[in-house]
């Protein structure tokens, strides 16, 4: 079972996300926030992240910069977003993240990118 | 909606304590007066002044009293929504899930809007079945309850709510509500409206995007609401800008949003249009009109002759903006009216014009202004060139 940090502060999203990720076996820990984020990335060991852009306290590449600093790169971030710039995009991968959804983002999109992204199968 | 009403009753009582306490000065200052006349009304004073001090007390002691209790209450019915919210967001979620319906529905606040929460989070083609459910289970019928509402702030919601469920029965009155006052109810409706009319049939979008056009043109919206209404058009935007700029009617901020619009989608298409604005008589109009150029990226050439022009203009603001617009086009014909403008009258423009050189054109922009620095018509186009390598070479 693999262990995924949703940070997302949509309350119908972490929802949705959560029973998603957990018909597919996943289990998942839920933040609405980057301060909160960093505290459980602290706390816990995760094997991926999945990362909204657009934060209450700040954006998801703030994220991206302390998982840059604390030598965390093994950990594959997934940014989630409702932009499609291009500026912000190639901003994004420049700092690390693996792949990038564009909201709305169906059930099945979601469960087949984070699968993609996951250590035990990209190993494969 | 208990917040806003609470908030309006401590208004109430405030301005009821207000006017009892003038009441009460006015009268002791007619007992004051006069005194000199009938000695007699002298015994009242005291009376009206401690009466004075006994209702500020009870007028203050109710405030405080009140405040405690609406708090008390507010946080109460905050939680008791949301976890009512959370309730239902499980039990929708759940259901979309498992494909099946809930088994038993609730009409309320917390059910209506967390289905359009969730309609609103999933792709749209995957949202058919929870329109289904909206439908049969009575949650459509809340909101249009609540679009005929009296009250403005239920009636708003509902124009969201419409706005997210994307059913077009509605469509004939919110086209009523954003014809009509208040502004703020009439902006929600129209933004439903341009959200509504992708999803409408082919057949009879002309049709509503000339009604929408109408009340555009109409009744006075900002520039930035405009905007959006063609943003959330999508596919139709064009449609909309065709018929805004066919009406005579025309409104400065409804021709501003749509120039905006030509320049921030890149619709090249527009650029004959975006020719003719910039030598319209509002000089708002022609800058933003340059603007609109320089966001298209790819300026034909045919254009070149407008922007170019543009650095004579009697306003200072579309001279800066002309030379900021002819960054985007090749030095090798933007090198002449730079030259010019790097000795305009005003500094504003000689400045942008130097910028652009330097961090446009490179180096080839800093050989034109070690040329300038030397061989400029004007001193202050030597001078500003001179500074400029210094300020270059110091860095």
């Amino acid at each position: 079972m693999s262990k995924i940090l949703v940070v997302e502060d949509t309350l119908a999203l972490h929802v949705v996300i959560r029973l998603s990720l957990e018909s597919a076996g996943h289990s998942v820990e839920l933040v609405d926030s980057v301060r909160s984020a960093i505290i459980k990335i602290e706390q816990h060991e995760f094997d991926l992240i999945l990362l909204d852009y657009n934060l209450p306290d700040g954006c998801g590449d703030e994220l991206l910069r302390y998982l840059d600093d604390k030598q965390l790169h093994t950990i594959p971030v997934i940014m989630m977003s409702g932009s499609m710039q291009k500026h912000t995009i190639s901003n994004v991968f420049e700092l690390g993240v693996k792949d990038y959804l564009i909201k709305p983002i169906g059930v099945d999109d979601l469960i087949y990118h984070v699968n993609q992204w996951l250590p035990s199968n990209v190993a494969h | 909606m208990w917040r806003i009403n609470g908030v309006q009753y401590y208004r109430y009582i405030l301005l009821t304590y207000i006017f009892v306490q003038i009441g009460l000065l006015v009268t002791a200052g007619s007992v004051v007066a006069l005194e000199p006349f009938n000695a007699s009304i002298n015994s009242v004073l005291p009376s009206i002044l401690i009466s004075a001090i006994v209702i500020t007390v009870f007028m203050l002691a109710s405030i405080v009293i009140y405040i405690v209790v609406f708090q008390t209450l507010s946080d109460r019915l905050d939680k008791r929504y949301e976890d009512n919210h959370r309730k239902w967001l499980e039990i929708w979620t759940q259901a979309y899930f498992q494909k099946t319906p809930p088994e038993h529905v609730e009409v309320t606040m917390a059910s209506a809007k967390t289905l359009l929460e969730l309609i609103d989070v999933l792709p749209s083609d995957d949202t058919a079945i929870l329109q289904t459910w909206a439908t049969e289970y009575g949650i459509i019928a809340f909101w249009e309850s609540r679009l005929r509402s009296i009250n403005l702030h239920q009636q708003i919601d509902a124009l969201e709510a419409f706005a997210t469920v994307g059913t077009l029965n509605h469509l004939p009155e919110i086209f009523e509500l954003a014809r009509r006052n208040p502004q703020l109810r009439s902006t929600a409706a129209m933004l439903t409206i341009s959200t509504l009319i992708p999803r409408i049939p082919d057949d009879a979008q002309d049709d509503n995007i000339k009604k929408l056009a109408d009340i555009i043109i109409t009744r006075e919206f900002p520039v930035v609401t405009i905007e959006s209404v063609f943003a959330q058009l999508e596919d139709n935007m064009t449609m909309l800008i065709d018929c805004v700029l066919a009406d005579e009617r025309i409104t400065t901020p409804v021709l501003i949003a749509t120039i905006n619009t030509i320049g921030q989608f890149y619709l090249a298409n527009y650029v004959e249009e975006l020719g003719q604005y910039v030598h319209n008589d509002d000089p708002t109009i022609r800058r933003v009109t340059l603007k609109a150029f320089s966001n298209l990226q790819s300026i034909p050439k045919s254009s070149y002759y407008h922007i170019i022009n543009s650095i004579h203009d009697e306003d200072v603001s579309v001279r800066e903006q002309a030379v900021m617009t002819l960054a985007t086009i090749p030095l090798y014909h933007s090198r002449l009216p730079l030259w010019l403008a790097l000795g305009d009258d005003e500094w504003v423009v000689r400045f942008a014009t130097a910028q652009v050189l330097t961090r446009v054109y490179g180096n080839r922009g800093f050989q034109t202004l070690q040329i300038a620095s030397q061989t400029h018509q004007t001193e202050v186009g030597r001078q500003l060139a001179t500074e400029m390598l210094q300020m270059n070479e110091a860095i």
